[in-house]
């Protein structure tokens, strides 16, 4: 009987405890998003603008800015007292203080103009600030004492409203006689006082104070969503405690029936965009003509572009999943990934940013935010040139330490990169510039590193994916800060996405691509500051780049251009890299450590003459090369011992063996397709199987042939040859491979 | 010969009348905690089915390390027609027993019969009989003794009936979980597996897996009431992951979606819903509960189960939006099915 809300915390149970598994990146971490609200005139609806993660409070007042209540009391004081002494003498000075005696200069002008009234006033809102809560009661056992303190206060506020003379100070009163009956749980009265406020064409803070408690109280949704549309439009300071009061779920029709006028329409229109998880751009129009010059437009305008770029930027440059409300960091092994499926969403999307760029152009409404929302559309729905024009416009008016000019300035990067043609793209001069300015900032980077390889210059592309997660590009953050996918993945894992170029580079890039990148990475002709910036991580990392180069070789077999590329690596990187595999010392975890040609992992040592010689990268080909030489040699004596030791390499190249390294960097790195060219050789070692059934034909040795077979796996052909042996190794003792080896004899 | 035939009808006759209700009483369960009364959709419900009962959540109980044993999620509900009785229903989170000790416990039972009582004397019609206050927790071996102790000490304050519901798993192994020191239980029909975990069954009710644990030859030794669902949902799967559910407006959905095996679904058409925007190509888990599976859940009920001459069956829950795809008749039915 948990019923549907326990149900949901079973639901949510579950899927915290799989985030306990490991990380994988979801929401934030993924969104791109190249318009910041920071840089927009929307300051106080901050909070709300979109995002994957929940709502939280954010203070929607710049720290200097004048809050509406401050403004008004400065209003009252005839503009004589000085904000800050309003602020000191309105949250601060405590009840007991207001004395003629005190140094702030409001309560002096306020004793100066003998208005007791306004006096009275704060130190009976002073007296009331203990009461603005919930009393700490849960079981409800104590309320009915509490209530008459309560109650008290309600009627000495309404008595003092009707005392007084002057308007402001009625409402004051009235507004404090609500929130009191609110606390108290007295709601009913609570309605009943705010309905003696006066209508007024010109409401106040107060008013809209007033009307939110009002709100939290309507039984009717429809009434408590208009009400709420109405606080949330015009009291900043409330729009987090009431946002939650607006019921999208209600037709929007029946709460429209209760406003009065275009505007209180118009605030109906543009909550419930803003309520709004798909498109809005209907609700959006209606709120622009009921109301054009609200500040309400801009804010769900740019609410939309950014959904738009989450809808359209983090598929299409990471491969995640859209950031939407909900985390995406659940996994199963066994789904599948399709990116033509993705593809299909983002063209439609692309399709409706086109439509906002429409409404956009056609609205009066123009000023450089909305101007670079419409550039950001532009580029979004592939119209460059459009885009290219509003940002030449920008570029022009907004002053260039205007922080907005460097958001249009990060546009028009993104505009000319994706606008050069197929296998021509470059970074121009123009982008290096913005990219110097903005290289931290990590996802614009990568953004233009995907256009740029989707437009063929992998080299450009690898060089700024060196940079997203450079050590020194960290800032501060924790871990990696920026990961993601390839399009050729077919299938979801925890493990499907990247963090770092090298990932990247190993598993995407073929030998020519990364032959390109190392040429450029050598080229010493660029010194200036941006191939300095671009380059400085690979030029370090060369002798990593080449290691790549070489293993990748090896994969293809290509045994020479491996050693050829090993040999301009030098000693220091495989000391540096590779020392384990040297160590004679054997421990948990240093599975490593032995010769690929005469150890098999996990087996007894069994072929006591061996050669002895430093293991890296380079030593082993060079000794595979060489091995293979002298096996392949008509006039050789011991073809089969040199076939065997062949085998032995490529057996250990595997998976299973103990050089996996010279093939992979990590077995279990990535999920991702698709998998490097020598998988299946990875996975099932045919070269070794090869080599196996040369020794045996080469071999003399019934026994040694048999071991031959037996490794290569020729398990049916050998039960069919050599019956005993085959017996005698299936149930193999601990010497059962020395023995078989002995028998063979050097010629 | 005769004689045996006519033993045999006759021992047929009163093994068939054993399993099914005399008189059936009529309720329904009320679980939002939000609202001030019963729309006019309900309380049409309400009267046309001619219900009899309704449980009424009235609070929750969770432990606070800070503030000890609290109610959230208060229901403070006006309820104005005197021809349905009110059951005050709370659920207590299991871990208010793994952390309380006998004296906490006491002082948890005198709070919530206060809270009860004070709800009943502030918003329900005097005229409103309320004579049973329902207990509802998934107690565990762990729990079980101050999960009983406390259904003692409430029933001992409160003077009242006191209920408490039963699931599926304590009923079956009744020796391991012990029977609640109780007047009457609520045995839950419904919720039987993990709705993650079952993707090929109906989590909500699958007639099967209830059949499983009803399969029980002796009597429960208490009087034994019994909860139907009622309530359909749908599981969101985006790129096949879970991303949430959907309670509202599922014949809408239906409308937007295509089935690709039984309960799986996938979006047509992009619809924002429930605060998710459901994209084509989205996975849906579609778990209906409809009348063909109550109806057959019924005869596994009847068929199992010995029920005394008047038991209440109550449906899970009364929500509008939920009910609005069964006619009153269909409803109704659900109760009279166990009468024939």
């Amino acid at each position: 009987m948990k019923k549907f809300l326990v149900f949901i915390l079973l639901l949510v149970s579950n899927y915290t405890s799989l985030l306990a598994c490991g990380f994988y990146p979801y929401g934030e971490e993924v969104r791109i998003s190249i318009l910041n609200h920071h840089y927009f005139n929307c300051k106080t609806f901050d909070g709300f603008h979109y995002s994957s993660s929940y709502y939280t409070f954010e203070s929607p007042y710049r720290e200097n800015d004048i809050h509406p209540n401050d403004k008004l009391w400065f209003e009252y004081c005839s503009g004589k007292v000085p904000i800050e002494e309003i602020v000191k003498a309105v949250y601060e000075v405590p009840e007991s203080h207001f004395t003629k005696t005190n140094s702030n200069k409001m309560i002096q002008y306020l004793f100066q103009q003998n208005d007791f009234e306004a006096v009275n006033y704060l130190k009976f809102a002073k007296s009331c600030e203990i009461a603005n809560m919930f009393y700490s009661d849960p079981w409800e056992r104590y309320d009915r004492i509490e209530l008459q303190i309560y109650q008290n206060k309600i009627a000495n506020a309404l008595k003092n409203s009707l005392e007084t003379k002057k308007e402001s100070l009625q409402l004051r009163y009235k507004f404090l006689a609500i929130r009191l009956a609110f606390y108290a749980g007295k709601w009913e009265e609570l309605i009943k006082i705010y309905a003696t406020i006066p209508e007024t064409k010109k409401p106040t803070i107060i008013n809209y104070w007033s009307l939110y408690f009002r709100t939290l109280v309507e039984k009717d949704k429809s009434l408590q969503s208009f009400y709420a549309a109405q606080v949330f439009a015009n009291a900043p300071d409330k729009r987090f405690a009431v946002y939650s009061y607006f019921d999208k779920n209600i037709n929007l029709s029946l709460v429209l029936k209760h406003a009065k006028t275009n505007t209180e329409k118009s605030n109906i229109y543009a909550i419930a965009a803003t309520k709004k998880y798909d498109r809005a751009l209907e609700y959006i129009k209606k709120a622009y003509v009921l109301n054009p010059s609200s500040d309400f437009n801009d804010f769900i305008i740019l609410r939309e572009v950014n959904k738009i770029e989450d809808w359209v930027f983090t598929p299409y440059y990471t491969n995640f999943h859209p950031s939407v409300p909900i985390n995406d960091n659940l996994w199963d092994e066994n789904k599948l990934f399709s990116y033509q499926r993705i593809e299909q969403r983002i063209n439609k999307d692309r399709k409706y940013a086109g439509e906002v760029l429409n409404f956009i152009k056609s609205i009066k409404r123009s000023n450089n935010f909305i101007k670079t929302c419409q550039a950001q559309l532009a580029f979004i729905s592939k119209r460059y040139d459009d885009c290219n024009v509003q940002l030449n416009y920008l570029e022009q008016t907004i002053p260039k330490k205007d922080s907005l000019f460097f958001m249009v300035q990060k546009i028009k990067a993104l505009n000319i990169t994706a606008n050069q043609p197929q296998n021509k793209a470059q970074i121009t001069k123009y982008v290096q510039q913005v990219l110097l300015q903005n290289k931290y900032d990590k996802k614009f980077i990568f953004a233009i590193a995907r256009e740029l390889e989707y437009k063929g210059n992998t080299t450009d592309a690898a060089f700024l994916f060196s940079k997203i997660n450079d050590q020194e590009n960290y800032a501060g953050e924790y871990g990696y800060g920026f990961a993601w996918k390839s399009r050729k993945n077919k299938k979801h894992s925890y493990r499907d996405y990247f963090y770092d170029y090298f990932g990247y580079v190993d598993v995407l890039y073929t030998t020519s691509q990364l032959e390109d990148l190392i040429e450029n990475t050598s080229n010493e002709n660029s010194k200036d500051e941006f191939s300095k910036w671009l380059k400085s991580r690979l030029i370090a990392e060369k002798m990593q780049l080449y290691d790549l180069l070489g293993t990748k070789y090896i994969r293809q077999n290509k045994l020479q251009k491996a050693l050829d590329v090993f040999s301009k690596i030098d000693e220091k990187h495989w000391i540096d890299n590779y020392s384990m595999w040297n160590d004679i010392y054997s421990s948990y975890g240093k599975v490593f450590d032995q010769n690929p040609f005469f150890t098999l992992k996990y087996t007894p040592q069994f072929i006591n003459k061996k050669e002895d010689f430093y293991l890296t990268k380079k030593s082993v080909t060079q000794k595979l090369i060489e091995y293979l030489r002298m096996a392949n040699n008509p006039d050789e004596k011991n073809r089969d011992y040199y076939y065997f030791l062949v085998a032995n390499c490529y057996k250990n190249m595997t998976v299973n063996g103990n050089s996996w390294m010279m093939r992979r960097y990590g077995v279990s790195d990535y999920d991702v397709e698709p998998f490097p060219e020598d998988e299946q050789e990875f996975q099932k070692g045919f070269l070794a199987k090869k080599y196996y059934r040369l020794a045996n034909k080469y071999s003399k040795s019934k026994k040694f042939k048999a071991l031959c077979l037996w490794l290569a796996e020729d398990y049916s052909i050998l039960k069919k040859t050599s019956k005993g042996e085959y017996y005698e190794l299936s149930h193999s003792n601990c010497t059962a491979f020395e023995d078989y080896f002995k028998t063979r004899t050097d010629n | 010969m005769k004689k045996i035939v006519v033993f045999i009808l006759l021992w047929l006759v009163i093994i068939s009348c054993k399993n099914k209700i005399e008189n059936v009483e009529r309720a329904f369960y009320y679980w939002k905690s939000s609202g001030y009364s019963l729309n006019q959709e309900q309380s049409t419900i309400v009267d046309t089915i001619k219900i009899k009962k309704l449980y009424v959540k009235f609070f929750e109980v969770e432990h606070n390390d800070l503030m000890g044993n609290i109610p959230f999620s208060k229901n403070r509900m006006r309820f104005y027609n005197e021809k349905i009785e009110i059951i005050p229903t709370i659920y207590i989170k299991n871990d208010v027993f793994l952390k309380s000790n006998h004296e906490q416990l006491d002082q948890l039972a005198d709070n919530i019969n206060f809270l009860i009582l004070k709800f009943i004397d502030e918003e329900i019609n005097k005229e409103i009989l309320v004579k049973e206050f329902q207990m509802d927790c998934d107690w565990t071996i762990k729990s079980k003794d101050n999960y009983f102790y406390f259904l003692k000490k409430i029933k001992e304050i409160s003077k009242k009936e006191v209920s408490c519901t039963l699931r599926l798993y304590p009923y079956k192994y009744r020796e391991k979980m012990g029977v609640p020191p109780v007047d009457r239980a609520t045995l839950m029909c419904y919720n039987l597996l993990n709705p993650l975990e079952s993707k090929k069954q109906n989590s909500i009710l699958d007639v099967e897996e209830l059949s499983k644990y009803l399969n029980v030859l002796s009597k429960y030794p208490l009087h034994i009431d019994i909860a139907l669902p009622i309530y359909s949902w749908m599981q969101i799967y985006q790129n096949n992951q879970f991303r949430g559910i959907v309670y509202n407006d599922l014949e809408y959905l239906k409308g937007k979606m295509k089935t690709i095996e039984p309960h799986w679904y996938e979006m047509t058409d992009d619809v924002e819903i429930d605060n998710h925007y459901l994209r084509i190509g989205d996975k849906i888990k579609f778990e209906e509960i409809n009348k063909q599976t109550i109806d057959k859940a019924i005869q596994v009920l009847k068929k199992n189960i010995k029920f005394d001459n008047t038991t209440t069956i109550t449906l899970f829950h009364l929500d509008d939006s939920q009910l609005k795809k069964y006619s009153y008749e269909e409803i109704s039915s659900f109760y009279t099915s166990f009468s024939k």
